[in-house]
C-alpha cells in the first residue's frame, strides 16, 4: 500500500534550487535508504515529508492526503532530523510524556516501554542535560516510536550510538518494518543502508535517483 | 495551549536571583540619595529605583545605564527563548500538532510569567530592604497605586520588548534581534533627550514606545515623591493608563505578527 507519493516536488530557498525535481512512491512495510553528500538535500527532503517546510512547487501525498492542502503534516509520524532536541532540565520520562500530552495517545506505561525498548531506564532521575551523547540518541528513537506511527522519518539515526546500541537501533527498525511502518532513513553509515534498506535513493545537488547497487 | 507551557525552573531561580541581587544593589545606590534630595518615603526610594530617568542627564550615559541594567538582564536571560526552543522542539512539537499559533501563545504567556516574577521579586527585596533600614510609605493607599503603577510599567514595557525581540528570532538570528531591540530603545531615549532640549516637538516623546515605561515622564504626578524630583516635560495627555494600554496594544500586534509569520514559516 502506498504511504508516501512525491510528485515533481521542488524546493527553493531564495536563488538556489535545494530540491528539485523530486518523485518517488514509498510503500507501507518497507524501510528505503537515501544517502548522498552532506548538503545535498536529504534532510530537506525529509523536512519536506514531515510538513516543516512547504514546497515551491509540486505535491507531498501521505495516505492520499496532500500536505499543505488537506493538512499540514502527516497524520502519524514518528521523527529525528539532525541532533535531538529535548528540554533541558526535564528527565527523559518526563521529556517524552510532555510530548505524548500533545496527541495523548499513549498512556504513562506505553512512554516507559518504548524508554526500556531503546535501552534506557524510565525510572532514571538524571536530567536530559546530563546525558551522554548516545543516551540522547536512545532517547530520540524512543520518540520516534513510542506512538506507533505509520511513518519513521530517521535522519542519522544511528549517530553517536556504541555498537550495542547500534545494533539494537537496527533491530527496532527491523520490528517496526514488521509492523507495517514506513520507514525512512539517512544515514552515513553505509552498512545501515545496504542492511537495513529494501530500496535506496541516492540525493545529489538535490536530485532523486533510484541505486540499485 | 496549557500543554505547551514548560517554566524552566532553573532559569526562575536565576531570574529571581539576579533580580534580588539587582534590585539591592540599585536600593543601596539609592537610598543615598534620599536625605540630600529631601525625600525619605518609600514612595521615593521605588520612584528613584524604577520610575526615574533624568531627561537632562540621558547624556551623560550613568543614569541611563542604571535605567537599562534591569532590562539588560531579562536580555540576557530570556531574549532569544522563543527562537532556541523553536531551533530544538520544533521538529518534535509540529509533528505531533498544527497547533502552531497556541504555541506562540503559550510562548508568550510564559515571557510574561518571567517578567513579572522578575520584577515582583525586585519590588519585594527592595520593599524589605527599606523596612530595614526604617523607610516606611507615607500614603498607605496612594503609595500602593504608585508601586503597582511602577510594577505594571515595567513589566508591560519589558513584555513588549522581549515579544519583540523573541519575535524578531523568527525571521532573522538571535543577535541582530537583539541589536535592533537595544539599539532602538537606547535611540528613543536620545531622540527624548534630543526633543526635550532643543524644545521641539516634544510630544513625539509620548509615542516612542520604549519611554513608556519611564513613570517620571508622565503627567501624573504620584503622592508621596516630592515634585522637585519630577521631570518637567509638560506632556499632558502622557498618563499612566495611557501608557498601559498603548503598551497592551503594541505588544498584540506583535503577538499578531509573530503569528502571522509562525503559520507561514518553513522550520528549517
Amino acid at each position: 500500500m502506498k504511504t508516501v507519493e512525491i510528485i515533481h516536488l521542488y524546493k527553493r530557498i531564495g536563488k538556489r534550487e535545494i530540491l528539485s525535481d523530486i518523485c518517488a512512491e514509498l510503500e507501507s512495510g518497507k524501510i528505503y535508504g537515501f544517502f548522498g553528500r552532506n548538503g545535498s538535500g536529504k534532510t530537506m527532503l525529509f523536512r519536506a515529508v514531515c510538513g516543516l517546510i512547504k514546497p515551491t512547487s509540486g505535491e507531498i501525498r501521505i495516505h492520499g492526503q496532500t500536505l499543505h492542502k488537506d493538512r499540514s503534516f502527516p497524520e502519524s509520524v514518528g521523527v529525528i532530523i539532525e541532533s535531538p532536541g529535548f528540554w533541558e532540565y526535564y528527565t527523559g520520562f518526563q521529556n517524552l510524556k510532555q510530548l505524548a500530552s500533545i496527541k495523548r495517545k499513549i498512556s504513562d506505561q506505553q512512554i516507559k516501554e518504548s524508554i526500556q525498548r531503546v535501552g534506557l531506564d524510565p525510572e532514571d532521575d538524571r536530567v536530559y542535560k546530563k546525558y551522554s551523547l548516545g543516551m540522547k540518541q536512545r532517547l530520540a528513537i524512543a520518540q520516534a516510536i513510542m506512538e506507533e506511527p505509520d511513518l519513521l522519518v530517521l535522519d542519522e539515526p544511528t549517530n553517536a550510538l556504541d555498537e550495542e546500541g547500534v545494533e539494537l537501533v537496527r533491530n527496532i527498525l527491523l520490528e517496526e518494518k514488521k509492523r507495517g511502518a514506513t520507514i525512512l532513513i539517512a544515514s552515513h553509515n553505509k552498512e545501515d543502508i545496504e542492511l537495513l534498506s529494501d530500496e535506496k535513493f541516492r540525493i545529489s545537488n538535490g536530485r532523486l535517483e533510484q541505486f540499485h547497487g | 495551549m496549557q500543554k505547551y507551557i514548560n517554566i524552566n525552573y532553573s532559569l526562575l531561580l536565576k531570574l529571581l536571583l539576579a533580580g534580588a541581587l539587582l534590585s539591592l544593589f540599585l536600593g543601596l545606590y539609592h537610598h543615598q540619595a534620599l536625605g540630600p534630595l529631601f525625600c525619605t518615603s518609600l514612595e521615593c526610594l521605588f520612584f528613584l529605583s524604577y520610575g526615574e530617568v533624568s531627561i537632562t542627564e540621558i547624556k551623560f550615559l550613568f543614569p541611563l545605564l542604571l535605567w537599562l541594567l534591569p532590562q539588560v538582564v531579562l536580555f540576557y536571560f530570556i531574549g532569544s527563548e522563543l527562537g532556541t526552543d523553536l531551533e530544538r522542539n520544533a521538529v518534535y512539537i509540529f509533528t505531533r500538532t498544527q497547533q502552531r499559533k497556541e504555541w506562540l501563545l503559550a510562548k508568550s504567556l510564559t515571557l510574561f510569567i518571567y517578567i513579572l516574577v522578575y520584577f515582583s521579586v525586585q519590588f519585594l527585596v527592595l520593599w524589605a530592604f527599606a523596612a530595614i533600614q526604617g523607610i516606611h510609605l507615607v500614603d498607605q493607599q496612594q503609595g500602593l497605586v504608585l508601586i503597582l503603577s511602577l510594577l505594571s510599567l515595567l513589566v508591560l514595557l519589558n513584555v513588549m520588548m522581549l515579544s519583540l525581540m523573541n519575535f524578531l528570532t523568527l525571521i532573522t538570528n538571535h543577535i541582530t534581534a537583539f541589536t535592533i531591540v537595544f539599539t532602538s530603545n537606547i535611540g528613543s531615549l536620545f531622540l527624548s533627550a534630543f526633543l526635550y532640549e532643543s524644545t521641539w516637538r516634544i510630544s513625539i516623546i509620548q509615542w516612542l514606545p520604549f519611554t513608556q515605561g519611564i513613570l517620571a515622564w508622565h503627567s501624573t504626578i504620584p503622592a508621596g515623591v516630592n515634585p522637585l524630583l519630577l521631570q518637567n516635560l509638560s506632556l499632558s495627555q502622557f498618563t499612566i493608563p495611557f501608557s498601559l494600554i498603548y503598551l497592551v496594544v503594541l505588544t498584540t500586534l506583535f503577538v499578531i505578527f509573530g503569528i502571522q509569520r509562525i503559520e507561514k514559516m518553513d522550520l528549517l
